[in-house]
């Protein structure tokens, strides 16, 4: 017979699957690796639920434990996770951050909307890993700073600057993209 | 404010985190503002249509696994 308290961690565990399911799948990029992953974090959770308080926040909590069983799997492959901010992107970053400083955001950036789902999933791969991750914690599963900085082990203000230079980077791309399809410069 | 405060406090915004007093400053200064106000409307939009394309919901096999990984635990 489960007692209560694990009746009611099952349900509050439960309810993370899909968004679970939707970061293993950013993390795998294919379905069956991801559902592997999905339940090897609930495994993992199982084993460590003492450590879970009931009411908490269990999204947090399992996606913490979600990328720490991903960065295992991919340390025992001995692969490195691809696509480390290079110099380039920092210099990029930089660039256009003090263009922003001077002039405000390029107004001749205009055609942004009707985005094509290929493109945005284009945009997104190209962004370096730690800038994705911290975007798409924040703009697709909706967790808070401090949550971010909990699941990414960083600090709070390194996410917010993630997020903002992330969210740059995307849109410069977009907007270069969209520009050459509309025959711009 | 100037345009990098208020770029600040639209990521803020639109992440959730803005803190109450930042809120009026920035209104104001999108009033004023029509960069801050297209640059803000196209982050927006980026991440509404990301979130639109991104969310996934879990095949049922998964669903049948992960269920029977808690019961049998
Ligand atoms: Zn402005």
């Amino acid at each position: 017979m489960k007692s209560k308290r694990r009746k009611i961690f099952e349900k509050e565990v439960l309810c993370h699957l899909d968004r679970l399911y939707g970061y293993a799948m950013h993390l795998c990029k294919n379905g069956e690796d991801a559902s592997d992953l999905v339940q090897d974090t609930y495994l993992n959770a199982l084993k460590s639920e003492k450590q879970y308080s009931i009411g908490t926040n269990a999204g947090a909590w399992l996606f913490t434990i979600m990328r720490n069983t991903f960065l295992n799997k991919i340390r025992k492959m001995s692969r490195k996770p691809a696509g480390m901010a290079g110099e380039w992107i920092e210099q990029m970053t930089r660039e256009d951050i003090s263009e922003l400083r001077k002039h405000g955001p390029d107004p001749s950036v205009k055609c942004l909307d009707n985005l094509l789902k290929e493109d945005i999933a284009r945009a997104i791969e190209n962004l370096p890993d730690e800038f994705r991750d911290t975007v798409i914690l924040c703009d697709v599963q909706g967790f808070s700073y401090a949550d971010i900085a909990t699941i990414l082990d960083i600090p709070i203000g390194t996410v917010r600057s993630r997020i903002h230079r992330g969210r740059l980077i995307l849109r410069n791309l977009l907007a270069d993209w969209k520009n050459v399809a509309m025959g711009g410069s | 404010m100037t345009c990098e405060d208020a770029h600040l406090s639209m990521h803020d915004y639109i992440s959730g985190e803005l803190a109450a007093e930042h809120y009026k400053p920035l209104m104001d200064h999108m009033d004023e503002c029509m960069n801050c106000q297209e640059f803000f409307r196209q982050t927006a939009h980026i991440q509404t249509t990301m979130r639109d394309f991104m969310l996934y919901e879990a095949p049922s096999e998964l669903q049948t696994a992960v269920s029977s990984i808690l019961a049998n635990a």
